[in-house]
């Protein structure tokens, strides 16, 4: 079967390790589609999320190390303490640069570089979180005609992230993390 | 408002950069360099590409260059589970340091990897013994470097890794305050040699017992990693080991050259039996 996408790209920060996991565990354990993590995450600690989001997750989520391929059917969550970029030849690079909205990993380089990458083949979802990163990301997405879907901020835990990038463009969905896992769901229908 | 190129024109500039530097801009990553470049015209006022290719004429614009891409290590002792890890296997003399021994730290940037290295060295007893090889690709960082100078800003972080690497005492007892700005100790530095460029010429061999290159293969495309790791076997004596970023691993074709003796740190040794 063909698919109108190539790639999921989901950002978040503060309550949306909750969100994350309820998506993963009501995903089909075949979803083909591979998908990249990029939350806020504390820089310390460099164990733990990973592990806490495979416990409920129905497919597996790894960490990249540096240049692997991008597999469909494959959860990759980004690293504590690195920036995360999608690059042309579907690898993953990673970077130690300067944070960028006093985040590493931050969202925008994340969903910036995945949206030149994959074009108008790219689902963005940006969840809940207490401050704007994501939002210019997410309008890179819409920009390059990918398709773009913010946690309705209604059901966030904390509404600035979702509310930050609805300031600046007009997602395709605005919807609520059941309605994500059910869009997501029919995709492969 | 930031400039577009096409992918043919970040090659061409890559390309013009990696004859003009001697450095191997041609071998960054694709996203990489185009993110360092908008950073780059944001920061000196460049519009337009031919403006830029003008400004590469100028020797100190070249050195600016170079520092925008010489990124940062960002906090001493970063990852300190791998410089505890470090210490034993050299308090246990799994590699041994003497006189006689050298370690090498290629494209030292913001130098905190170096500082790291050197405190753990004179809490270990070793401060002097090996000889420390660095090398820069900026003058810039060359410069701070050479003094000791640490930025102010990342103290919260650099304390609290250096708690977890369990330091012997406090941070703050390696380094000395002038006018306001913050070095590490000069005494720490001898037996330090710099040179300019990414490694050395072809004709010098260092055969370090240690080698370390944490997250600077990360900017570089994967072919060239190979290259990079020739470069760092043929510096490293057999027994010797190589610490990458923990988030970096060694390409596949050295497995019969190296094993790994520390996934999580993502450190490999040399195979003792190697004659090169």
């Amino acid at each position: 079967m063909e698919l109108p996408f190539k790639a999921i790209v989901i950002g978040g920060s503060a309550g949306s390790f909750s969100v994350v996991t309820k998506i993963l565990s009501k995903l089909r354990a075949d979803f083909p589609l591979p998908i990249v993590l990029c939350l806020h995450r504390l820089k310390h600690v460099r164990s733990g999320l990973v592990e806490g989001i495979n416990l409920k997750s129905k497919i597996k989520v790894v960490e990249p190390t540096d240049k692997i391929k991008i597999r469909p059917g494959n959860v990759y969550l980004a690293p504590s303490n690195y920036h995360l970029f999608v690059e042309y030849d579907s690898t993953f690079s990673l970077s130690t640069e300067e944070p960028l909205n006093h985040s590493r990993p931050a969202i925008d380089y994340t969903l910036s570089s995945a949206a030149y990458v994959y074009r108008n083949k790219l689902i963005g979802i940006l969840l809940t979180g207490a401050n704007k990163d994501g939002a210019k990301g997410m309008k890179n997405i819409a920009d390059k005609k990918g398709l773009t879907i913010i946690q309705d901020p209604d059901s966030c835990e904390v509404d600035t992230m979702p509310k930050s990038a609805l300031r600046l463009f007009k997602p395709d969905k605005v919807l609520s993390p059941e309605e994500i896992v059910n869009f997501l769901n029919q995709l492969i229908v | 408002m930031a400039i577009s190129y096409s992918i043919n024109e970040l090659r061409e500039l890559a390309e013009r950069l990696t004859v003009v530097t001697k450095l191997p801009y041609n071998e960054l990553t694709h996203s990489f360099f185009k993110r360092r470049l908008a950073v780059l015209y944001e920061k000196n006022a460049i519009r337009k590409t031919q403006q830029f290719i003008s400004m590469l004429e100028e020797d100190q614009f070249i050195d600016i260059v170079n520092d925008e891409f010489a990124i940062a290590t960002t906090e001493l002792f970063r990852d300190p589970g791998f410089w505890r890890r470090l210490r034993r296997l050299i308090i246990e003399s799994e590699i041994e340091l003497d006189q006689t021994t050298k370690v090498w730290i290629p494209d030292v940037s913001s130098g905190e990897e170096l500082y790291s290295f050197l405190i753990l060295l004179e809490e270990s007893g070793l401060s002097g013994q090996p000889e420390i090889m660095t090398s820069y690709i900026s003058k810039e960082s060359f410069k701070h470097v050479q003094e000791g100078l640490i930025t102010t800003k990342k103290a919260e972080t650099n304390n609290y890794n250096y708690k977890r690497f369990e330091g012997r005492d406090k941070l703050e007892a390696h380094f000395v305050k002038d006018k306001g700005r913050v070095f590490l100790k000069k005494e720490m530095f001898r037996n330090v040699k710099s040179e300019y460029g990414l490694f050395p010429s072809e004709d010098i061999e260092y055969k370090a017992s240690i080698v370390i290159f944490r997250n600077k293969m990360l900017y570089y495309n994967k072919v060239f990693h190979e290259r990079l790791v020739e470069q760092i076997d043929r510096n490293t004596k057999p027994g010797g080991i190589i610490c990458l970023g923990i988030k970096e691993t060694l390409p596949r074709c050295f497995s019969k050259r190296f094993e790994c003796i520390d996934e999580k740190e993502s450190i490999y040794k040399k195979y003792k039996f190697l004659t090169d």
